[in-house]
């Protein structure tokens, strides 16, 4: 990436950060073929058929499938995504929905809205596919974070056996919506309010910071999340960064490739607390708590 | 002390100094030495009136100003060898003002401007035949690191500094002590601006800081949330050092100008106060709905710290580094011995004048349009 000046900051401390790799999809207009085997491995893994599955969520932030119009073209505009998506998986009879503009929040305010579609009755569950690719050789550094690309989707289902959705809070800064012109008032900004919206996440749980046994990050800068340990009063231990230097930081598929890889490795214990956090432009500030 | 002979005063210029001078002028007769740099040089005393002590410039004021460009990093002050002789014969005291109040100079730079001018005027001072008082304005926290109670008797310590303006002043006290001059030495607490009008002639620290509240750019304050800020006003400062310099009894002592607890704000109260204030004040800053910034640890502002240099973002450091060399201070909470204050007035509680500070810095752009 540095050779490639996909990079800016030295290697040295990109690493200090807690870097090591980031994934570039190398064919980007083959991207749909990740949100594809992303959508199918969640739907395997919870065992729902297809019938079940009664809304399909695409959150797309950076949209990369958007092209500009052919002279003429308008109908370019309507080439939707989210409706290729239900198509190559099946899903016809699912109600396809394309969300955008939470930036890294995206994919819990998806989950968050699935879950009461799922509650309000109608289908037992809901597909939610994430995925962004930067463009092309585009700066992979956003306010010392490095980017990743990278699709992943989870099953929403009613009466879940494990994951159950115990909060969900986002404290919301529209007033910041213009992120070139407030980079540096959002940097300052994301401290404060990182730990406004997981204190209220978890007094609206009723729990207590101590009862979380993970937080689940977003894969932004180890180094953030020691600053942020400092200020929440928890060891920077309960905080699963395993991920950061092997994956990167990707627009909002950290915590589902996260919670995947807990479980893999066997950190996860039935009647966890987790604590899933993160940063979206936009601005929003979003806390998910769940009990695996 | 006699109010026959003239008063030298350096510093005339800066945030103190400046005020001191002022009330000299309109509270009492005696002539003034003003021992002025380059900022001062360009101004006739009229100007120097008007502009510079906010005074209408009458015939009398003006004969009592003598301006005596020179340079305290020098040798004679850098003033001709007959005019030092002169201006040794004429002044019966001292006040000595300049300084740097910079935290963020290389300690040889601090030490020259703070430390080795000392050492130039205390020389002066040693043939000056009719010295009655040599007052030194110096900072309470000389006493650095330290935490409790800092009495007014005590300057040794080993705890080290938070920055090179302590360390210097801490050195140029010590200079003081040793010399066998009639001294007192003034330890003053944070000067925050006027308490009826919010002037402020420098905008220091606490403006710096509160501009960078209003700049959005206020992430992390390291410290302890019930940290006593002590700020004081200008005005009682300079009324109290001008009252004790011609009145006071005794030299060789020390003096602390402070407000203490029970007329400050603690830390998470002045972060309160300033984002309620600068909302009250500018309703298009409160729209942008910047969140107050975190009360945390050093460790963890360090590291912010840390990523913002390496990352060479240079607004970030400018705001950081500024942070850094005092707020460090905010994790050793002190109370300091006011004994020798004999009596004098208390300042007013913050409460009763931040408003006005606060107003002052919106209405002047921080000093743009002062």
């Amino acid at each position: 990436m540095k050779r490639s000046k996909q990079v800016r900051s030295s290697v040295a401390f990109l690493t200090e950060l807690g870097f090591s790799y980031g994934y570039v999809t190398e064919e980007a207009d083959r991207f749909d073929e990740l949100l594809v085997a992303a959508a199918q491995e969640a739907m395997a893994d919870s065992g729902r058929a297809r019938a079940d599955i009664g809304t399909l969520f695409l959150y797309s932030g950076l949209n990369p499938h958007a092209r500009a119009p052919r002279a003429g073209g308008i109908l370019e505009r309507f080439r939707y995504p989210v409706a290729k998506l239900a198509d190559q998986l099946e899903l016809s009879h699912a109600n396809a929905l394309a969300l955008s503009q939470q930036g890294c929040s995206g994919l819990l305010s998806a989950i968050n809205l699935a879950a009461h579609m799922v509650e309000a009755g109608g289908s037992p569950a809901a597909l939610c596919v994430a995925g962004d690719a930067l463009p092309r050789n585009a700066n992979r550094e956003i306010m010392y974070n490095l980017m990743s690309d990278a699709a992943a989707a989870v099953v929403v289902e009613r009466g879940s056996p494990r994951n159950r959705i115990v909060s969900f809070h986002q404290l919301a800064q529209p007033a910041y919506w213009d992120s070139p012109q407030r980079e540096r008032e959002l940097v300052a900004a994301y401290f404060p309010m990182a730990q406004r919206a997981i204190c209220a996440a978890v007094e609206q749980a009723g729990l207590r910071l101590s009862d979380i046994r993970w937080i689940v990050p977003s894969n932004v800068s180890l180094r953030s999340w020691t600053i942020l340990a400092e200020l929440l009063g928890i060891p920077v231990s309960r905080i699963w960064s395993k991920n950061i230097a092997r994956v990167g930081h990707t627009v909002c598929c950290d915590h589902v490739i996260n919670l995947r890889d807990m479980s893999r490795k066997g950190a996860l214990t039935r009647g966890d607390h987790l604590l899933l956090f993160t940063f979206g432009f936009g601005a929003s500030w979003t806390s998910l708590i769940l009990q695996h | 002390m006699t109010r026959a002979g003239s008063l030298l005063i350096t510093g005339s210029t800066g945030m103190a100094g400046r005020e001191i001078t002022r009330q000299l002028l309109t509270r009492t007769e005696m002539p003034l030495t003003l021992l002025v740099h380059d900022t001062g040089k360009a101004l006739s005393r009229a100007r120097l009136l008007r502009e510079l002590f906010r005074l209408e410039p009458s015939q009398s004021m003006i004969q009592r100003i003598r301006l005596v460009r020179g340079d305290l990093g020098q040798d004679h002050l850098g003033l001709p060898g007959s005019l030092y002789a002169d201006l040794a014969r004429s002044v019966d005291g001292i006040i000595h003002a300049a300084a740097t109040t910079r935290f963020d100079l290389p300690l040889a730079e601090a030490r020259r401007v703070n430390v080795l001018a000392t050492e130039h005027l205390v020389r002066f001072a040693r043939g000056c035949g009719n010295l009655a008082r040599f007052g030194l304005l110096s900072t309470v926290f000389v006493s650095g690191r330290r935490r409790g109670r800092i009495l007014e008797s005590e300057r040794v310590h080993t705890a080290g500094f938070v920055n090179t303006y302590e360390q210097s002043k801490y050195e140029a006290e010590a200079m003081v002590e040793s010399s066998d001059l009639p001294y007192v030495i003034y330890r003053l607490s944070t000067l925050v601006g006027d308490s009826q009008t919010g002037f402020t002639s420098r905008f220091t620290t606490p403006h710096q800081a509160l501009r960078v509240m209003h700049l959005g750019l206020a992430s992390l304050v390291p410290g302890m949330p019930d940290y006593s800020v002590d700020l004081i006003p200008t005005d009682w400062a300079a009324a109290t050092i001008v009252n004790h310099f011609l009145d006071g009894p005794r030299t060789g002592r020390v003096i602390h100008l402070v407000a203490g607890a029970t007329r400050s704000y603690s830390l998470a109260h002045v972060i309160d106060e300033s984002y309620e204030l600068l909302g009250q004040l500018d309703s298009a800053w409160k729209a942008r709905h910047y969140p107050k910034p975190a009360i945390t640890t050093q460790a963890a502002f360090q590291l912010l710290v840390q990523s913002a240099e390496q990352a060479k973002d240079p607004l970030m450091m400018g705001v950081l580094g500024m942070l850094k060399h005092f707020t460090e201070q905010f994790s050793y909470p002190k109370e300091f011995d006011t004994t020798n204050l004999n009596g004098a007035d208390s300042p007013p509680h913050i409460r009763e004048y931040y408003g006005r500070v606060v107003a002052y810095c919106l209405k002047s752009r921080w000093g743009r349009y002062a």
